[in-house]
């Protein structure tokens, strides 16, 4: 990752931390959490690719996270990332808006998922992972 | 001769008990961080994975809504996989303050005498944490 990129990340990290110790209200909207009952998460860029977002989510004890995405006009969105075979029942029926059987780019899982507003509407798969999306929201409606 | 009401050691007592009355009143109407067990049911913990082996984890805790109490750790891997932590800031006792790697005592970094303290102190604190992590890392490292 480019160093630019790494300050990208790591100055959307604390105007999301701050966000979060602003207000119980936003803390309150983190509703993904791993089997410590821990809160994880992940920060990732609009242009960044899926398969690297879901390796810095590997680094989670689960792996899930309240995900993140800084897109390119400064704006931040929310969602949940949940690998696929726990978000699911065996017997679930569930239709996706869109599926995804390549390596993507973080933006278009937002804009396919911009829609939607609580349900894992996006799935990707790519290689060994799979994960689903629950919709992402910008982080100045969720006040 | 009359002597004067008061000698200097006289002067002196009188003024280091109205001090000590000063700072009784000023002690209890000092604010302090609540016991995180006296704020409402915790959020949990929250995580923020930097590596592989080292993590953010933060504990806030909250009054009517307002952050009340926060402590930032960076926290390491162990070999057994469990999370240590390497360093971190807290308010408690009243006092922002950090603990680092092979540090023995803990480092002042402010007092806390009103609840907007906690809140105004809370993004430098999560910035030294976050730009530091890496040396906090090395340190506990070298310290094992």
């Amino acid at each position: 990752m480019a160093v630019d990129d790494r300050e990208r990340i790591s100055q959307a990290t604390r105007t999301v931390a701050n966000w979060i110790a602003e207000s119980s209200d936003h803390c309150d909207r983190l509703v993904t959490t791993n089997d410590r009952g821990e809160r994880p998460v992940v920060l990732a860029l609009e242009d960044e690719l899926f398969s690297a977002v879901a390796h810095r989510i590997s680094w989670t004890d689960g792996p899930y996270a309240n995900l993140f995405v800084l897109m390119n006009d400064e704006s931040i969105l929310a969602g949940s990332f949940m690998p696929s075979a726990s978000a699911l029942d065996d017997g679930a029926k569930h239709e996706f808006d869109t599926e995804f059987h390549r390596d993507v780019r973080m933006g278009e899982i937002v804009r396919a998922s911009a829609a939607r507003n609580d349900a894992v509407a996006i799935r990707v798969t790519f290689g060994e992972t799979s994960a689903d999306f629950a919709s992402m929201r910008d982080l100045a409606e969720a006040h | 001769m009359a002597g004067r009401p008061y000698g200097k050691q006289q002067r002196d007592r009188a003024r280091r008990e109205t001090k000590a009355v000063v700072d009784a009143e000023l002690e209890a109407e000092r604010w302090c961080p609540p016991s995180q067990f006296d704020c409402e049911p915790s959020n949990g913990t929250i995580t923020i994975p930097l590596s592989a082996t080292a993590r953010i984890l933060q504990r806030l805790e909250y009054e009517a809504k307002r952050l009340v109490y926060y402590s930032i750790s960076l926290q390491c891997r162990t070999r057994s996989e469990e999370w240590e932590d390497a360093a971190r800031i807290d308010c408690s006792h009243c006092l922002v303050h950090i603990h680092t790697p092979g540090a023995p005592n803990i480092v002042p970094i402010m007092n806390i005498t009103r609840p907007e303290d906690v809140w105004n102190s809370y993004d430098a604190s999560y910035a030294q944490i976050l730009d530091n992590w890496e040396e906090y890392e090395r340190q506990w490292n070298h310290g094992r």
